[in-house]
């Protein structure tokens, strides 16, 4: 599975899982052009390369999009996967207050 | 096309289940933060001729009570606006037969490359040993001080910044508030119109819990007859702001703690504190809130929130060394001298 975090159009991080450790991947040259329009280096500062945790910036926003499409649809857990991932690919779980959109990809 | 929101008011609240069931291109968004709150949602809506993303926090989801809660963010986005703090308008709707509150989306001019992020997003940069409920206000303060180092941002910025989150906690704890976890501290950052990075403290916006709406009915009717028992249970209404754990009286955060922190650390917070026991009038705030939703509060609710702010009011005078009655005899005089002018 992979995750892409974008900001704007830029991709900046590409979040890679194997087996069960979580690799992180800083675009340099789409971070650099982020900077550049305001997006704050700060916010990846808790992002470790090799974890065991999927980074904040993800998690958060993905956190309870499982307790909302589950209490709505009632679903299983086969099709609650499916549509965490169809909801996040569809949305990018994106707010109106955010510049963040996340791309999840399963391989 | 969108029909206007404003179409949907009956009796002063917007019936938000009709708009979304008849306008099919809105647009819902769930809130990411936590569990608790996964049933507030974004909804884009057609208000005043314009397009805008309008937060929605329907009170089924609220702990204890809804409907006092509704009236308690009102009152106190009122007392917030006397106070001069910065703080999201709010509407009313109703939700599923629930009443909710409706807050326009802060950031109004996109052009701008700014967005908002969290006080929890900012102590988890930092890595603080700390977590959302367990944290400090020297904690959030010191997360906003290295956002700013790190960013590159004006010392003025920075210590509007720091100046402005403590003020919201001095009008915090005269309001009672008991829910002002780190991600309830929202902060405008990025770039401002000529591209030199910012932060800012938004307007407040998550005021869930304040002016006793985290006590249940029985408990305030409980309290209502029984005047040593309001008094203990107000004054141990915690903060979740408070000082770091080795200056604490107590094993939770409590707020004369927090109060003396602020206060003897600057003389404009001392003097901001001074001005909010004179400027917040909770009677005033009850009367423009009814104003505005067009019916009375509660009248067991009305009451209770008198007395606690009564309560609150006293206590902090004692710790600022301020006449309580004097300030109450102002107060009566200016409304008083008021409804002579109004005749």
């Amino acid at each position: 599975m992979s995750i892409e975090v974008f900001w704007d159009e830029l991709n900046i991080l590409e979040i890679e899982k194997r087996d069960n450790l979580f690799i992180s991947v800083v675009n340099i040259e789409n971070l650099l052009l982020a900077k550049e329009t305001g997006f704050p280096t700060f916010l990846l500062k808790q992002i470790s390369v090799v974890s065991d945790e999927l980074p904040g910036i993800v998690r958060d926003r993905i956190a309870c999009i499982r307790g909302r499409l589950k209490f709505k649809d009632n679903c299983t857990e086969e099709e609650l996967e499916e549509n965490i991932f169809n909801y996040i690919n569809t949305t990018g779980c994106r707010r109106p207050t955010d510049k963040f959109s996340i791309n999840i990809q399963v391989n | 096309m969108n029909q206007d929101i404003e179409n949907y008011r009956k009796d002063g609240f917007i019936d938000l289940n009709s708009y979304i069931s008849d306008n099919l291109s809105v647009l819902t968004y769930p809130y990411y933060i936590d569990g608790y709150e996964d049933k507030n949602f974004w909804l884009k809506v057609k208000k005043e001729g314009e397009e805008k993303y309008v937060y929605v926090k329907p009170k089924e989801n609220v702990y204890l009570n809804g409907e006092y809660n509704l009236y308690s963010e009102l009152l106190y986005e009122e007392l917030l606006k006397q106070a001069g703090v910065n703080t999201v308008h709010l509407d009313v709707g109703k939700y599923d037969g629930e009443y909710a509150t409706l807050s326009e989306n802060i950031l109004k001019d996109y052009s701008y490359n700014q967005f908002i992020i969290n006080g929890n997003e900012l102590l988890e940069c930092k890595r603080y040993n700390t977590s959302d409920e367990e944290y400090s206000i020297e904690d959030i303060i010191g997360a906003v001080h290295d956002y700013c180092a790190s960013e590159y941002i004006d010392k003025d910025v920075e210590n509007k910044c720091v100046k402005d989150i403590e003020k919201a906690c001095i009008a915090d704890i005269f309001a009672l508030s008991t829910d002002r976890r780190a991600n309830d501290f929202d902060f405008i950052v990025g770039n401002d119109e000529n591209d030199e990075a910012v932060i800012e403290l938004a307007p407040l916006s998550h005021n869930t819990y304040c002016l006793g709406s985290n006590f249940d009915t029985d408990e305030i009717y409980d309290m209502l007859e029984d005047d040593d028992m309001l008094a203990d249970r107000v004054n141990l209404c915690y903060f979740d702001a408070g000082v770091p754990e080795d200056r604490r009286e107590y094993e939770y955060p409590y707020w004369e703690d927090t109060l003396y922190y602020l206060v003897d650390k600057d003389e404009e917070n001392l003097d901001f504190a001074r001005s909010c026991a004179n400027n917040m009038n909770i009677d005033e705030a009850i009367k423009n809130v009814e104003k505005r939703i067009d019916s009375k509060i509660p009248y067991e609710y009305k009451e209770f929130v008198r007395v606690i702010w009564d309560n609150r009011l006293q206590n902090i005078c004692e710790c600022l060394g301020l006449d309580y009655l004097k300030i109450m005899d102002n107060k009566y005089y200016q409304k008083e001298l008021e409804e002579v002018e109004c005749q």
